[in-house]
């Protein structure tokens, strides 16, 4: 389960959205919509997923395996939102 | 004063010093001048531990946490770059076995790795992909059930020893790291040998024509290879050279103490001379720094803090910055004896301008460190 206090789904999303975003975004020097690709646009270098993994990891208590290494999960907000939710919900938990 | 060490780390340290200097110092000379490290050598640090040190010991493996793994490092470092190589490329290519491996592979291959029966290595450079690992043109493709890789992989260390390769290659366009083990039909390996440093390090040139590789033997997600695997093996591979180099720095500060209290110049020795007073200074002052950094990077790995990677990267751009220019100074107080074989400091040197390269150059984690540094991580301490 997610790390903070939640009571539904729909706060769990935004609760981790909002963590996600606030994360990133300290991290970016641009301004920054949720489906931006930080990858793509050049905005973070490749030492920068390595970070997100272990950030998601310690934020939300999920275990990132072998498989879940796809670019497609951490290059924007969206998308890692998106990933740390199905991934809590099918318990891929520490 | 110990810096707060544990029993367990000070305990960690004390052994790896034992152990390089009954079996690996004697030999650094050696193992420098005849560009390998001797079997008996090789099997002692097959069954000594160390080689899987820093694994869980489910798996055989020491359970030694980053701050302990890397003191332990440290001491290798200081006796002798190119096994301290060793370490380094074996451990960088388990973490991710580890780390990012099925379970199915983890079975298979971590006892073998923590007990020393199989050693690993790390093969990502080509002849036109060396900072820029994009550039990789070792091909795998996809013939339904396994890889059939082709291309050229150099500077793979301790690639003669190595039993299996952690290797990268590029399959329908997405880098893909596999495991390849040695004796794969279509897999030839050839020393490259007359490097200037790590000169024992039994760098390896692999070519591959047509390796078949079970898709089992691939190391996370299609596309996952470089982005993620590489770079996380590298990342504890910056840790292992950082720490190491920080060894490099303490044999140099030890051969100038050294020689400084006995080499007697004009009315009496050099260290009574003000300028090699301020040499031994700084000297002192690089290894203190450089190695502050790296416990600094070590506690954050052991509290998993997200910055682990970047400060690492920042422990190991200063350390080799430093030992470059330590190295050099110590060579230059030796005089003409700093030239001489009889003396170790020239190894230092040429191994300390390796560790300027390995793991990133200068100016990667020049520009990589102002992406961190943009993201203002001195205001989080």
């Amino acid at each position: 389960m997610l790390a903070s206090s939640i009571t539904t789904e729909g706060e769990t999303l935004l609760d981790a959205r909002n963590q996600i975003r606030t994360y990133i975004k300290s991290k970016v020097a641009h301004a920054l919509e949720d489906g931006d690709d930080i990858f793509a646009l050049g905005l973070v270098d490749s030492l920068f997923g390595l970070q997100l993994v272990c950030f998601v990891e310690q934020q939300f208590g999920i275990v990132v395996g072998g498989e879940d290494l796809d670019i497609a999960n951490f290059c924007s907000v969206d998308a890692l939102t998106a990933f740390v939710t199905a991934k809590s919900a099918v318990g891929g938990t520490a | 004063m110990t810096c707060d060490f544990s029993e367990r780390h000070r305990d960690a340290s004390e052994r790896a010093h034992r152990f390089v200097t009954e079996a690996i110092l004697p030999y650094a000379a050696l193992i420098d001048e005849t560009q390998t490290t001797p079997a008996h050598v090789l099997q002692a640090l097959r069954t000594s531990g160390w080689l899987g040190a820093a694994l869980p010991g489910r798996w055989g493996g020491g359970e030694l946490d980053p701050l302990a793994y890397g003191l332990a490092t440290e001491q290798f470092g200081w006796a002798c770059s190119s096994t301290r190589t060793l370490l380094t490329v074996h451990n960088m290519s388990a973490q991710v076995i580890l780390r990012f491996g099925s379970a199915q592979q983890r079975e298979r291959w971590l006892p073998a790795l923590c007990s020393g029966e199989r050693i690993v290595a790390f093969a990502l450079t080509e002849s036109g992909a060396g900072s820029d690992t994009s550039g990789i043109q070792t091909e795998a493709q996809l013939h339904r059930d396994e890889y059939r890789i082709s291309g050229t992989k150099i500077w793979c260390s301790y690639g003669l020893a190595a039993d299996v390769y952690l290797l990268f290659a590029k399959c329908a366009g997405k880098p893909v790291a596999v495991l390849v083990e040695r004796d794969r039909p279509g897999l030839v390996v050839e020393p490259m040998q007359n490097v200037f440093g790590t000169r024992g390090s039994m760098l390896a040139c692999l070519r591959l024509d047509k390796v078949a590789v079970p898709v089992s033997h691939r190391i996370g997600a299609p596309g996952a290879g470089l982005g993620f695997v590489a770079n996380a093996a590298l990342d504890h591979g910056r840790f292992s050279v950082a720490w190491g180099t920080v060894g490099i720095i303490r044999a140099c500060l030890e051969a100038c103490i050294d020689y400084a209290a006995e080499r007697h110049q004009g009315r009496g020795v050099l260290a009574e001379h003000q300028l090699i007073r301020r040499q031994l200074a700084d000297t002192l002052l690089s290894h203190t720094t450089a190695r502050a950094l790296c416990i600094r990077s070590a506690r954050l790995r052991m509290a998993a803090d997200p910055r682990a990677a970047s400060e690492t990267a920042l422990a190991k751009y200063h350390a080799s910055e430093v030992a470059i220019r330590v190295a050099n100074d110590t060579v230059a107080l030796h005089g003409a004896n700093g030239c001489s074989p009889k003396f170790s400091v020239s190894r230092y040197l040429r191994d300390a301008t390796v560790m300027g390269i390995i793991e990133g150059t200068r100016e990667i984690h020049q520009v990589a460190l102002a992406s961190y540094a943009l993201q203002r991580p001195h205001l989080h301490d």
